[in-house]
């Protein structure tokens, strides 16, 4: 095998929430997106058990994926974008996507490292369209209260998003 | 290219979907690494159907019509491990496959000790063989054939080479052109592609210490010593001295820091496994 499986669960780490990240903008469905990146993930590591040699991991990786995830739209009654069509065009995956992807991976582990209540007060609002109002209500607390946890969220997540270091999700 | 704001459109996006029970990515992990240990089971079931009708009707002696079936099965089992972890494996015949890390083993369950005992193998595996006349066991790698009737060795099948290593019992160790060899306890052979197969003369005496977790080291060089160490047991030593040393000593299934500990003691050196 020229890819251990030590590196390979290091790459695994890297790559499956952008992965995901990625596929969720054609899938819009978190379960489905998982399942094609790890079926994908799957099927590059009987690949690499067998011998071949992949060079640029990441690179291959996001390709497979979209392709999974194209012929994963066309076989389901869900509607191609003009877009996405457009992007399959090309052989590689866009820098411009793969970052939007990383960043929102990361965005997703910065939701899930906000306590509790912030995090419950940020989905309300931004997840279930909440106003300030209404969510100040429901939780019993003041409007100023929903603000403030909601201004610490924001600040609190777009530090972390766009921070450009690597680090292991999740 | 890069946009270094977030707007509200990008979170609003990632809050959509955002569930604390899902992307965890050590779960999937552990789910993908579980699925490359597995005995994966190939069904094929072939039917014949042949079926006659007859078109003249003979007064004496009517041919009938008949279907019958022929079953031939085949029942494909391949056994592998990841690369971290050797394998147990039991055989329906109860004799034992030590698997060691990445190797695969492959037999047809349907024919399996019919009139031979067959199995297939790539990397390296012990087998403790049970004595059984009537049916060979056989081991076929891509270069070479073991053939045997019950005894313990051990077959390591490299991509161009098979080595084998007797440890009870006799074997016949063959290859398709050349002349077969048997071998007997304590003897090891290789066969490389369409090459002879040689007798091998300086038998490595810890070749079977990764199952065994036995070491006999006799007046060994130190750096031979730790290569086998790292060998087996999958660790970086390092502070290893420039001077020549040796080491005469024997160890019996203990762990690789406590082996490490004796030799430091023995030696007075300051190896350490590195993290």
């Amino acid at each position: 095998m020229e890819l251990t499986v030590k590196e390979f669960e290091h790459f695994y780490r890297c790559l499956y929430r952008p992965l995901g990240m990625y596929v969720l903008r054609y899938t819009e469905n978190i379960d489905d997106a998982e399942d094609i990146v790890q079926e994908a993930f799957a099927n590059v590591w009987d690949k690499v058990s067998s011998g071949e040699v992949i060079s640029d991991f990441k690179s291959y990786m996001y390709r497979v994926v979209r392709n999974r995830a194209l012929s994963f739209l066309q076989s389901s009654p869900y509607e191609l974008s003009e877009e996405m069509i457009q992007n399959d065009n090309s052989d590689e995956v866009e820098e411009e996507q793969i970052y939007i992807a990383e960043r929102d991976a990361r965005l997703w582990t910065a939701i899930d490292k906000l306590p509790a209540q912030r995090r419950k007060i940020f989905l309300l609002a931004k997840r279930d369209g909440l106003t300030y109002a209404e969510i100040a209500e429901e939780l019993n607390l003041s409007v100023k209260t929903i603000e403030h946890q909601i201004s610490k969220a924001l600040k609190c997540l777009r530090d972390k998003a766009v921070k450009i270091y690597t680090f292991f999700f999740g | 290219m890069e946009n270094s704001k977030l707007n509200e459109e990008d979170i609003r996006f990632v809050a959509r979907f955002y569930d604390p029970l899902k992307m965890d990515t050590s779960e999937a992990w552990k789910k993908l690494k579980l699925a490359s240990v597995t005995e994966i089971k190939y069904h094929s079931v072939l039917y014949r159907i042949a079926s006659v009708v007859a078109v003249l009707i003979i007064v004496i002696g009517c041919i009938s019509v008949y279907l019958y079936t022929n079953h031939d099965k085949q029942d494909w089992i391949i056994v592998t491990t990841d690369g971290e972890h050797s394998l147990v494996y039991v055989l329906p015949d109860s004799s034992t496959v030590y698997l060691a890390k990445e190797a695969i083993l492959k037999y047809n369950k349907g024919d399996y000790d019919v009139r031979s005992r067959n199995v297939e193998l790539s990397g390296k595996a012990f087998f403790e063989v049970c004595h059984k006349e009537e049916s060979p066991f056989i081991v076929k790698t891509s270069i070479a054939g073991v053939q045997v009737l019950g005894t313990c060795f051990q077959v390591r099948a490299d991509l161009d080479t098979t080595s084998i290593f007797v440890d009870s019992g006799k074997v016949r160790f063959y290859n398709k052109k050349y002349p077969d060899v048997i071998l007997e306890a304590g003897e090891g052979a290789y066969a490389v592609k369409d090459g002879n197969i040689k007798k091998d003369t300086n038998v490595d005496v810890n070749i079977l210490s990764w199952k065994t977790n036995i070491f006999c080291f006799r007046d060994t060089p130190l750096p031979i010593v730790i290569k086998k160490l790292e060998e087996v047991y999958g660790v970086h030593i390092i502070n290893i001295p420039q001077k020549d040393y040796h080491l005469t000593s024997s160890f019996h299934d203990i762990s690789v820091s406590e082996i490490i500990n004796l030799i430091n003691e023995a030696l007075d050196i300051h190896l350490k496994i590195e993290l």
